[in-house]
């Protein structure tokens, strides 16, 4: 009887053990990122269009944990080409990535995620191979190697056409004339009432014989669990470290001894921006030696500098900053293959590029201005008790004379052949016992040596707070902050284990292509663009027809027209159809 | 117990989303409070430490800070529990504060500028009691 209690009481504790965890899986928002991009095979200089979807990992609808996407274009050895961040609007964020004129003729993969989804290992990161010939290469000898690892197996995917039952490409005809009109109705029939499709459309010249790219559709068909085809991961690989960017990016890092090895906790980790003001964030390091900060728009195209306030250099300690752009995992190339037809078309990209370069007719996308948020620099003052500009007054040599002919409330000593400053307290009338806070442009720093040597020469200004300050719990016996002339925070070691970061900028584009978003190209210019026409931003409302309009070039042959997108109710939308330029 | 001990870990482990939202508490900025010779009367709007919200001029929230309001020299007090310590809050870094469980209501304060020719602009803080609607 009791055994069987017990059995009872166990079996209880099990179940709702087992339902609670089923419970937090479901409610764990992983996401996934698809990129349409506007081609799979480029010249070295053209520019490379695309768009990425974010969404919800479950539910396939738009995101709404990540607002910042980041992408990479790397080789196949592993190098990253181009590293870039973009800010994602309503879950979608497109833009275009150079293709350096330098890069050498292979494949290369795009690989898209948000900060998040590294919690789910790489395998859940959106990759993709493209190949880039260089402009200059005229042998091509990269694809006999592709030629020989991919001949055993034929893509039966290649030339096919696609379209889920979502939406239908209608074309007014379909062999064109040359800078003839094309006109396109998209059709949008979800079944959903009251959606609306967010779509992408590429038309571009239609690459004979080789590798098709997975369509949205495809794309979602393949991470579905059910299908038993998924290389998506939903399960976090170890907790869930890495912080969703639902509002400002984020910067983590981790605290290690450098003799150990071992992760440091309860390091006081600061951040500040190299600027004309003093600002400055902390965190603490926990027991995994990981700190976090969050980072604002004010960050961004700043020198930035890490430090561990109160290092002493015997602690031995180092500040490791993650590299949002890391990728551990290798890149093994196995989806374009080299034949005859291929290494033809490539040439004639070749030769169209150069024109279209001679007569300054390439396809890009203007740059917008950020959306603009309220992002105020973390200050820990707002106003300094004494603030003066050493030019105003005679040339002095150092510090030293600076603090003693102008700034009567900061005294300045040497001790030991270092130099210490103590500041008056202006609130309980005496004098700081402890050195006040030191600061050079902007960055904190150790102490006083590191400085001292700088006069008016030097000097900008000198900001003097002489009052107990105190941010968060952080307590500050007053501010000696120096700003120099010329950025002199580059060639002094402020002393705390510091470390020099820049963070990327983020980015957002238009959606018109220039120097002509109209598309058509003038009579007098020669038009041989293979691009014919990219837009990533068409939105279209459910049962209703969305009309486009694009100029056919001189260049002959097939094109095709590709179009992705998702629905509000999370349906991945994709069609694929070709026309003729003759 | 054994029961919730396990809840608390499962749910502890999975399910929970760390954003940029919720990951980073705003920081406070101040200079020490040392409180003024003793007078007749209080210089605070309320005596006892109030649980309260204060809105920062970059728009976010910080809550549950316990602040006093003293309205003698229109400066507010928060009481740093960690350090022990009271701190006078910069008040250009403030646009507001929420004095909860004020006589049983949460009482609104709102900083304005008073600009004055003489003397010097001011920043002052005062009580809302009416939000105009439409």
């Amino acid at each position: 009887m009791k055994h069987s209690a017990k059995v009872i009481i166990f079996s209880g504790i099990l179940a709702i053990f087992l339902s609670g965890m089923a419970m937090a899986q479901t409610d764990l928002h992983s996401e996934k990122v698809f990129a349409h991009t506007d081609r799979e095979v480029y010249v070295s200089g053209e520019l490379l269009f695309f768009k990425l979807y974010i969404v919800d990992a479950v539910t396939h609808q738009p995101s709404t944990i990540s607002k910042t996407a980041y992408v990479v274009l790397r080789n196949t050895s592993n190098r990253s080409i181009t590293e870039m961040s973009f800010q994602a609007e309503h879950s979608v964020a497109y833009g275009s990535i150079l293709l350096p004129d330098t890069l050498s003729s292979g494949v290369y993969q795009l690989v898209a995620f948000t900060h998040w989804m590294r919690n789910f290992g790489e395998s859940s990161f959106f990759t993709k191979e493209i190949f880039v010939a260089n402009a200059l290469d005229r042998d091509l000898p990269v694809l006999n190697s592709l030629t020989e690892r991919k001949i055993l197996e034929q893509d039966s995917s290649a030339n096919k056409l696609y379209h889920n039952d979502f939406i239908t490409i209608n074309c007014d005809k379909i062999n064109y004339g040359q800078r003839e009109k094309v006109m396109l109705k998209l059709h949008y029939n979800s079944g959903d009432a009251d959606t609306v499709a967010n779509l992408s459309v590429s038309v571009s010249a239609f690459v004979p014989d080789n590798y098709s790219d997975s369509t949205f559709a495809d794309f979602f068909a393949a991470a579905n669990p059910s299908s038993g085809k998924s290389n998506f991961n939903r399960r976090p690989t170890v907790g869930l470290p890495y912080i969703a960017e639902t509002k400002t990016e984020v910067l983590q890092g981790k605290i290690k001894n450098i003799a150990t090895g071992e992760p440091v906790k309860s390091c006081c980790v600061i951040i500040s921006a190299v600027d004309s003001m003093v600002n400055l964030q902390y965190d603490y390091s926990r027991s995994d030696g990981s700190f976090c900060f969050p980072m604002n728009d004010y960050y961004n195209d700043k020198e930035l500098v890490l430090g561990i306030r109160d290092y002493q250099e015997e602690e031995n300690l180092q500040i490791l900053p993650e590299n949002k752009f890391e990728l551990t995992s290798a890149f093994i190339p196995g989806k374009f293959y080299g034949n005859e037809h291929f290494k033809q078309y490539i040439k004639r990209s070749q030769d169209v590029v150069r024109i279209c370069k001679t007569y300054n007719l390439q396809a890009t996308a203007q740059e917008l201005p950020l959306l603009k948020k309220k992002n105020f620099p973390p200050e820990i003052y707002f106003k300094p008790t004494i603030k003066i500009f050493p030019d105003d007054y005679q040339a002095l040599n150092d510090l030293s004379e600076i603090s003693k002919e102008l700034l009567r409330t900061v005294k300045i000593h040497r001790q030991n052949e270092s130099y210490f400053a103590i500041l008056s307290d202006a609130v309980r009338h005496e004098s700081f016992s402890e050195q006040p806070a030191l600061f050079l442009d902007g960055v904190m720093i150790k102490d006083l040596d590191r400085i001292i040597h700088l006069g008016s020469k030097e000097i900008q200004r000198v900001d003097v707070v002489n009052e107990p300050l105190y941010y968060g719990q952080e307590y500050f016996p007053g501010v000696l902050a120096v700003f120099s002339k010329g950025r002199m925070i580059d060639k002094i070691d402020p002393g705390l284990a510091s470390v020099h970061l820049h963070l990327q900028p983020n980015t957002r584009f238009s959606n018109d292509l220039m120097p002509f978003p109209e598309g058509k190209i003038p009579d007098n210019l020669p038009d041989f663009r293979q691009m014919l026409y990219w837009n990533p931003s068409i939105n279209s409302k459910e049962n209703q027809e969305t009309n486009i309009e694009f100029y056919t070039s001189r260049l002959t042959g097939i094109y095709m027209i590709k179009v992705e997108g998702i629905t509000t109710g999370g349906k991945a939308v994709s069609a694929t159809t070709k026309i003729t330029v003759e | 117990m054994i029961f919730a001990l396990l809840i608390l870990l499962q749910t502890s482990g999975y399910g929970q989303i760390t954003t940029s939202d919720t990951a980073f508490q705003p920081r406070l900025c101040g200079i020490l409070y040392v409180p003024g010779p003793k007078t007749d009367g209080s210089p605070f709007y309320n005596d006892e430490w109030m649980n309260s919200d204060i809105l920062l001029s970059n728009g976010e929230m910080v809550t549950n800070k316990p602040l006093k309001y003293n309205a003698y020299i229109g400066e507010v007090i928060w009481f740093c529990q960690e350090k022990s310590v009271q701190i006078k809050l910069e008040k250009h870094f403030i646009d507001g504060f929420y004095l909860k469980q004020f006589q049983g209501k949460t009482v609104c304060f709102k900083r304005i500028h008073v600009p004055a020719s003489l003397t010097g602009d001011t920043l002052e803080f005062l009580q809302k009691h009416y939000t105009k609607a439409g």
